[in-house]
């Protein structure tokens, strides 16, 4: 049995009178993948910014399995720095940490190596595709040796067919490391594949927590499988039917 | 890279010997008296004889020192201020209207007072010089570092980089393209500040040799003041320029290709 990474009780964060977070109770184990899913202005990617510690939290608790944890952040955009080589935004963790450079040069490389860009290392943001650009914020992200990753909606800006090889890329990577990841998107297919839990915000409140019978490892093929096809229907119906949604209706 | 420098400067060259031929040209039909309006062979004569003399050498010199101080009393200082105007909203309310204002105002109006306060050495035409180039550097820099994202912020931020990191690894390469077209704008003009400077006073300097030439009618030396001043302006300009291109490496010159 994997133990509880990060375990949450009775969260809330309150941004000037607004209350965006309220009564969140939450927890991740090692090794998994848990997705949150919702609309815009739910309160998803608060909820990472508070996980990171970028945000304080105005109630409740947070424990840490280990004080000294460590996270890495995946932002919707790859945020590289367009003056620095592929390599020396992968080594950017690495040189904040005030690492030699012998080192950072290593971690960059294997980074690299991992979500195969080593080819690209010597290039300048301006020369990546944005697939390439968001593997080179995922090696960046590696570099760090996380414990937990987070992820917020790092495939949104790409193309559908692009997003669905990058699901797959990091599913791969997954099987290769087994990093716990908390990831963030508005995509119901994207939140299936990957995830092994998939918790539903609305309005500052996770309304529901259901656990993906997909089994691993996942490849593309599953796209095409009924009990995925199954598992995106109850998603969906989840978050379509929630009596806290406004339904659409033909009034005029 | 060397062959644009080669074609820069071939196409400045050309421009400059089509100038000369149709100036040429244009005395040699009008006829006008050199006092009104001298050949350039007449001027290439009075060229070499100042050089001869020595005066030319010994006046340029001043001028580049007054120009060389003033532009880095000017820049610095501009750096020094513009970068915690940019940080500190309240500062940037109360200090922006100021520094409009004193720019709204003629550097020859400002001379005089200098003169008074500093005297007519060096001093004074270096002051007058770093007044000019300060605005656009500081607004430049103001600029430069609110061009940061916040994007950046959040990723240094999740990185739990410090003040001086941030600062060291995003701020100033950020800001730097900004401060950079600042400096370009500042550097022929700190030319001016120092002439103006010269122009309300000195013993030396290439102003000094202007105001001279206007007393003595010999526009010959005015022209070839007027020609050495603006060789002074261009070659100032390009060593920020080379300096910029330097500094900031390729992704700039894409980013600004693209554009």
């Amino acid at each position: 049995m994997n133990q509880p990474l990060i375990e949450i009780a009775s969260l809330g964060v309150k941004l000037g009178n607004r209350q965006v977070l309220a009564d969140l109770d939450f927890k991740i184990n090692e090794r998994e993948i848990v997705t949150i899913i919702g609309r815009s202005g739910s309160g998803k990617s608060t909820f990472l910014d508070v996980v990171m510690g970028l945000l304080p939290a105005t109630q409740g608790t947070i424990n840490r399995a280990n004080p000294r944890l460590r996270m890495s952040y995946i932002f919707q955009r790859p945020a590289l720095l367009p003056w620095r080589t592929v390599a020396a935004n992968v080594a950017l963790p690495l040189t904040v940490e005030g690492k030699d450079s012998k080192t950072r040069l290593e971690e960059a490389h294997k980074a690299l190596h991992q979500v195969g860009l080593y080819y690209a290392r010597n290039l300048f943001p301006f020369q990546l595709s944005g697939g390439m650009a968001q593997r080179v914020a995922i090696a960046r992200a590696l570099t760090q040796k996380p414990d937990l990753m987070l992820m917020d909606e790092p495939f949104s800006s790409l193309d559908p067919l692009l997003r669905e090889n990058m699901n797959i890329n990091l599913l791969r990577l997954w099987q290769r490391t087994h990093k716990t990841i908390l990831f963030v998107t508005h995509s119901i297919d994207e939140a299936v594949i990957l995830s092994d839990r998939i918790l539903i915000l609305e309005a500052g409140r996770f309304v529901y927590d259901l656990s993906i019978p997909l089994k691993r490892p996942r490849s593309e093929d599953m796209f095409h499988e009924s009990e995925f096809a199954e598992t995106v229907r109850t998603v969906r119906e989840h978050l379509q039917f929630h009596p806290n949604l406004p339904q659409m209706t033909d009034e005029r | 890279m060397t062959g644009r420098i080669l074609h820069k400067l071939f196409v400045l060259t050309l421009t400059f010997l089509i100038a000369l031929s149709v100036w040429q040209c244009l005395v040699w039909i009008i006829q006008p008296k050199p006092w009104l309006l001298p050949s350039p062979v007449h001027v290439a004569t009075r060229f070499l004889e100042l050089i001869r003399a020595g005066s030319l050498q010994r006046h340029t010199f001043v001028t580049l020192i007054e120009v060389t101080s003033g532009f880095a009393l000017g820049t610095a200082t501009g750096l020094f201020t513009g970068y915690p105007i940019s940080q500190i909203k309240l500062l940037e309310r109360w200090a922006t209207p100021y520094l409009i204002a004193a720019n709204s105002i003629p550097i020859v109006a400002f001379a005089p007072l200098l003169m008074l306060w500093l005297g007519t050495g060096i001093q004074t035409k270096i002051t007058v010089a770093a007044l000019i180039v300060y605005f656009p550097v500081t607004m430049s820099t103001m600029v430069g570092f609110k061009q940061v994202s916040s994007i950046h912020r959040r990723l240094m931020a999740s990185l739990h980089a410090n003040k001086w990191q941030l600062f060291k690894m995003v701020e100033v390469p950020t800001a730097i393209p900004g401060i950079f077209a600042g400096m370009k704008i500042a550097s022929p003009l700190a030319v001016v500040g120092a002439v103006v400077g010269e122009f309300m006073g000195s013993g030396e300097g290439l102003g000094h040799l202007i105001m001279e030439a206007n007393g003595l009618l010999d526009t010959s030396m005015l022209f070839v003041s007027i020609i050495v001043l603006s060789a002074m302006g261009i070659a100032f300009y390009s060593i920020v320029a080379g300096a910029e291109a330097l500094l900031i490496g390729p992704w700039h010159h894409e980013r600004r290709r693209r554009k």
